[in-house]
């Protein structure tokens, strides 16, 4: 079925708050799914993944901060989907930035970690320059680079395999982020190195995707939507005769 | 000249909607120079033309017109620092997230139209803990007067209904459902960030609001709302929405003036019949040749405002 922007994070954020999240990160993670699904970045799919996961999740359960200095921090997400509240993580890189010009944040043992680019959107336009980086350790190896220069609402992406896997890879489920106040980070994503391109989005593809979007509307699977809209039903309260009492008009439209 | 007939409800709502548009500058920034009574019908205006004709909105070629500055400037960096310079000038005493949002707005603007409608809540995680505490207490003193000790005070929920999908009331020691409460009431959320933040601040009296919040995640929205609205007078309805004594037909008629709702003809404390769109430009009024008036389309500005009545009191 086709929905809308607003359709699509409307009935997230429902049903977030149906699974227990936190009124502020159920609208965060509303607003990534639907901000990545809008920029073609595969929202719907990464929460279709990921939903059995959150049904799961203890969301009570926050970062823990493992360690801090100035400007680098270090958490553990507890193997929760970055969906839940690591914002905040995000967040605390920020502030750290914007105190000391500079900030490496990791977050480490987290999956979706694909959304977090919907959030990175939004320190972006708070004039943020952002570099996100994390590695699939699978066969192939492959390794995703996000750009954002401050104040552009997208990034560039590229996502690329290795030819040679180093012998001491191991399972790597965290994501590294590099905030600078002041400068670009990276100008452009290019390699001189010989990598396998698998994907590189520009920020003219992303925009030329989100305008689509916009005015054409997304595709949601018809069981991913009647999952999501049973989520949010669960925040409904059975009507009695005391809630219908003065609820608008009755049987008769000149009540 | 048509006199406008605007009643305290009604007047309310626009005030709310100019409180919200005014410090998020999505319409260029207040001018200071100009009366506050100048500046509320400036905006009135400006907010009924962007209602009306959302494509050709006057704030939207303002900031195309600042863009082309910023793009003859040496780059975005350059562009960024100008928007906080006219922000320093114009609206002193805002923070860096206040800067960051009139970038943004340009930035949103310069790629898309439609996105000039975005609303975003923003965090400013760098703050001071015991700043955010002292915008509590100067903007949002009403809703420290929240006693959670006071049955009074926490008479009322608000649910979603399944019947009809649409927030309704409960008497909370009564009725079934307060677990599923809608986060409705803004006033005891605060008065409960408020305490948190008190007792925060006495173990880390130097704390910024990330930090806060790294130990109190589920303060987060809240804390975002403050940040936004703090700087909007009318930004929040300042009562206690649980409270005994709160009758829903304030806000119904608050909200439905923001609809261009008018003729207000209440059937309880609970509901309402309207009119709607009364006065409102016809499709040909816009379109056809009166659309090239732009005389004629200036008199519609102001269509939402109900007609002040001739009253024959002889």
């Amino acid at each position: 079925m086709k929905v809308s922007f607003n359709e699509l994070q409307g009935i997230g954020r429902k049903a977030f708050i149906g699974i227990g999240f936190a009124e502020g990160d159920a609208i965060d993670a509303a607003e990534m799914v639907a901000w990545m699904e809008a920029h073609g970045l595969g929202g719907v799919e990464a929460l279709k993944k990921g939903l059995r996961f959150l049904l799961a999740e203890d969301h009570s359960e926050s970062p823990t901060l493992v360690y801090q200095d100035e400007d680098f921090s270090v958490l553990d997400a507890h193997n929760h989907s970055i969906l839940g509240n690591a914002s905040l993580a995000m967040e605390l890189g920020y502030a750290r930035a914007r105190g000391r010009g500079l900030s490496v944040t990791k977050i480490r043992h987290c999956h979706n970690r694909i959304l977090i680019i919907g959030y990175l959107s939004r320190l972006a336009r708070r004039g943020m320059n952002v570099t996100a980086f994390w590695r699939n350790a699978h066969d192939p190896l492959t390794e995703l680079v996000v750009g954002f220069k401050a104040g552009h609402p997208v990034p560039e992406i590229c996502l690329y395999s290795l030819e040679n896997t180093p012998d001491d890879t191991e399972k790597n489920d965290g994501i590294t982020l590099i905030m600078a106040n002041h400068v670009d980070l990276l100008p452009s994503l290019r390699s001189e190195y010989e990598l396998t391109n698998l994907m590189r989005q520009t920020e003219e593809d992303l925009e030329r995707q989100r305008d689509r979007a916009l005015v054409e509307g997304m595709d949601v699977d018809d069981e991913l939507w009647h999952n999501l809209k049973s989520l949010a039903d669960r925040l409904l309260v059975e009507a009695t005769d005391a809630s219908r009492s003065g609820a608008g008009a009755g049987t008769s439209d000149n009540d | 000249m048509r006199r406008l007939f605007v009643d305290r409800h009604d007047d309310y709502a626009v005030r709310c909607q100019l409180a919200c548009i005014i410090p998020e500058q999505r319409h260029g920034p207040v001018r200071l120079d100009r009366t506050a009574g100048e500046q509320v019908q400036d905006h009135i205006r400006t907010l009924r033309r962007g209602l009306l004709h959302p494509v050709n909105n006057v704030s939207l070629e303002e900031f195309h017109i600042r863009l082309k500055v910023f793009e003859s400037s040496s780059g975005g960096q350059s562009g960024r620092r100008e928007i906080n310079r006219l922000n320093r000038r114009e609206c002193p005493g805002k923070g860096v997230g206040h800067h960051a949002n009139a970038a943004t707005a340009v930035n949103q603007c310069a790629t898309a139209d439609l996105e000039i409608l975005q609303q975003d809540l923003e965090l400013q995680p760098e703050m001071r803990a015991a700043t955010l505490k002292q915008d509590i207490e100067t903007r949002f003193a009403w809703a420290l007067e929240y006693d959670p000790k006071n049955p009074d005070h926490q008479h009322w929920f608000w649910y979603r209904s399944a019947e009809k999908e649409e927030p309704r009331l409960g008497v909370r020691a009564l009725e079934p459902g307060s677990e599923k409460e809608m986060p409705l009431a803004i006033g005891p959320r605060i008065h409960r960030t408020h305490q948190l933040l008190d007792a925060f601040l006495d173990r880390s009296p130097r704390g910024s609001v990330v930090e806060f919040l790294m130990a109190h995640p589920r303060q987060k929205e809240c804390v975002r709302r403050i940040q936004t609205m703090a700087a909007t007078p009318y930004g929040e309805i300042q009562a206690n929405l649980w409270h005994r004594d709160m009758k829903p037909m304030h806000l119904l008629r608050t909200k439905l003036s923001f609809f261009g709702a008018s003729r207000f003809d209440p059937k309880s404390d609970r509901w309402v019949r309207v009119t709607m769109f009364q006065g409102a430009p016809l499709f040909c009024e816009l379109f056809s040749d009166h659309g090239t008036d732009k005389a004629r389309l200036a008199e519609l500005d102001d269509w939402s405002f109900p007609v002040e009545p001739e009253l024959n009191l002889s």
